[in-house]
């Protein structure tokens, strides 16, 4: 040990007492001043300690129909999905568990049709609300990223499908459902106007646009929103690396006859 | 509180003998000088030294070889390598890529848990050749 004082880590999420017959391990753990093992693990669900987890504070029962249906709709994207897929390639290969679920964040991250889409999309949230004429303006216009970015310049306006032909059943439902729990004025907003939206676009709405609107409704930041879409789109990359690693790498597609090498 | 016999000596600090940074600006490896004494090292055998402490120019060119033509097949098919086209494709980070591609290289039908099976058959056949060799 030094002689010098110990440093600490600050958090406003967390509060623990040490137990009495070992200072490395909890005792009592508080979030957000709620007794997690005393309180929050009999009385609270999954979503309302998310909610609480991220907020700070509880959900009312509109917020957390709202979050748990969003949860719901994003819990599996299905194997069309890219980061699904980076999963499923990790469960032929007979890769760690850990890694599935690392390749679907690594490929579920981007901002075509992830979480970094879902950032992107939060932002113009934040810029036009619901005033359409803006939303028209930020399509014809979008801001420019800065020069030192990791992340490669979005091709197509947040929140829309660049590569889809009328906006998907799934999305279409999602969006009803949400609006009816919810009753927020940005999703049924986003409802109302989505046709004209999509206009303006040249595109169809995506769940990552669906997402955004919920989560600007709830109040998120754009960057707890990006951390949530990576978190909520996970259980469907886990059970589909599962079953893939059962079945194997030759029931899986290898495009060996697709397969071209250009000059 | 009572002590805790054999967490509490680690709680505070942080030994090594590895590496490290100080403030004055002196960046040591193994206890060399990164600046002064490996800044001319190439990299393969840099990566040698800071992994196993061995500085051989001939294993370091040998492990250099083996990268190049066995490691790293040019294939976006293989699963690894898929990972990394997926997040091209999903435009996601080139560090996120390559993260991503791999960790799934730990895998069963290639990458890692072959390499670890077969060297760990050579060092168990040279033991059973040479009685003096213990694995």
């Amino acid at each position: 040990m030094t002689d010098k004082s110990v440093e600490t880590i600050t958090t406003k999420i967390w509060r623990e007492t040490p137990e009495s017959d070992n200072p490395f391990a909890a005792a009592d753990c508080f979030c957000s001043g709620y007794d997690v093992y005393g309180d929050l693990l009999k009385n609270a669900s999954l979503i309302d300690y998310l909610y609480l987890l991220f907020k700070l504070e509880r959900p009312t029962s509109q917020q957390s129909a709202l979050l748990e249906g969003l949860a719901i709709a994003l819990a599996n994207p299905g194997p069309r999905d890219h980061s699904v897929r980076a999963a499923m390639s990790a469960g032929v290969g007979g890769s760690t568990h850990a890694s599935a679920l690392i390749a679907a964040l690594s490929v579920g991250a981007g901002n075509l049709g992830g979480a970094r889409e879902v950032f992107h999309a939060m932002e113009y949230w934040q810029l036009c609300a619901t005033n359409l004429q803006d939303w028209q303006q930020i399509i014809k216009n979008p801001p420019q990223e800065g020069r030192a970015d990791v992340w490669s310049p979005m091709e197509h306006p947040p929140g829309f499908d660049p590569n889809g032909i009328s906006c998907p059943t799934p999305v279409i439902k999602t969006l009803a459902h949400l609006v009816e729990v919810g009753q927020t004025p940005h999703l049924s907003w986003l409802q109302d106007n989505r046709q004209q939206l999509e206009e303006f676009a040249d595109c169809p709405l995506a769940f990552s646009g669906v997402a955004a609107a919920a989560l600007f409704d709830l109040d998120f930041l754009p960057e707890q929103a990006e951390m949530l879409y990576l978190l909520l789109r996970l259980p469907g990359a886990a059970v589909h690396a599962l079953e893939q690693e059962k079945l194997g790498w030759r029931k899986y597609p290898f495009f060996a006859n697709g397969f071209k090498l250009n000059p | 509180m009572p002590v805790h016999s054999k967490l509490e000596k680690f709680e505070d600090n942080w030994q090594t003998s590895i590496g490290g940074w100080s403030l004055e600006g002196k960046v040591v490896l193994r206890g060399k000088d990164v600046f002064t004494e490996l800044n001319e090292k190439p990299w393969m055998e840099y990566l040698l030294y800071a992994a196993t402490g061995k500085e051989s120019p001939k294993i370091a060119r040998l492990m250099e070889a083996m990268w190049v033509i066995c490691t790293s097949f040019p294939d976006p098919r293989i699963w690894n390598n898929r990972i990394s086209a997926l997040a091209g494709t999903a435009r996601s980070t080139g560090v996120l890529a390559a993260a991503g591609s791999l960790a799934v290289t730990e895998a069963t039908i290639y990458g890692l848990k072959p390499i670890k099976g077969a060297t760990d058959f050579l060092y168990r056949a040279e033991a059973r050749l040479d009685p003096r060799v213990r694995v």
